[in-house]
């Protein structure tokens, strides 16, 4: 049990735009394997919901753009920023 | 106070233009966008806007300082708006002072395009039908 603890770290998830949408909430905090990357999060999270295209999207984590092979740690915030549109 | 910022409450330029009034400029450049009734032959009745309000801020102010790097302005300030908007309303309002016009011109467009590349701020748009969709973005 402690084992299985301290492989999983908690990350939070914000969602905007579309991605809110299919998701049907703004937040969520996630249990990841510890070595988790956004890619790696966003396939664990395509098996719940129909997300779109990873192509199109950027990401953020801490409010910093970040790519998609960074590396996760214990509560960081990570959000898939959708193609924006404002203006 | 940063230069960037985002509101829910209607932009009103007039309020805006006077934070450029400079003795040493001699130009002021500003941008407005506004909300049209048609995009892609559909009819709009309303807008939605929505940011990842953080980030867009830090972004924002990232996109007006490189703008006063690159240009000879003195100060460039922009607002964006959030939230639900009408036929008319304005979106965003960019405004920049500098000595001369070309200078002023350049940055306000620099950073208006910027603004709808980077910043991360997203719009839906409500159909005269009732249907409603995120725009896609450029990507």
């Amino acid at each position: 049990m402690t084992e299985n603890m301290s492989d999983s770290i908690n990350i939070k998830i914000q969602y905007f735009a579309a991605l809110r949408e299919i998701t049907g909430c703004a937040c969520e905090t996630l249990s990841v394997q510890v070595g988790s990357n956004p890619k790696t999060v966003y396939q664990q999270l395509n098996n719940q919901y129909d997300l779109p295209t990873q192509k199109r999207l950027k990401i953020a984590i801490n409010d910093c753009f970040c790519s998609w092979e960074s590396v996760l740690t214990s509560d960081d915030t990570l959000v898939f920023i959708p193609p924006v549109t404002g203006g | 106070m940063t230069n960037f910022s985002i509101t829910s409450e209607p932009i009103v330029s007039a309020e805006l233009i006077i934070q450029l009034e400079d003795p040493d400029c001699g130009a002021v450049a500003t941008f407005s966008g506004i909300v049209r009734q048609h995009n892609k032959d559909r009819e709009v009745t309303q807008l939605h806007y929505q940011s990842y309000k953080t980030l867009a801020v830090k972004e924002g102010n990232k996109i007006l300082g490189e703008a006063k790097e690159q240009f000879n302005i003195v100060n460039a300030l922009c607002v964006h708006r959030v939230g639900d908007l009408n036929i008319g309303e304005t979106a965003v309002w960019v405004g920049v002072n500098a000595s001369h016009r070309d200078a002023a011109f350049n940055a306000c467009r620099y950073v208006i395009d910027e603004i709808k590349t980077r910043v991360p701020i997203w719009k839906k748009e409500i159909y005269v039908d009732g249907d409603s969709g995120w725009l896609e973005g450029a990507g």
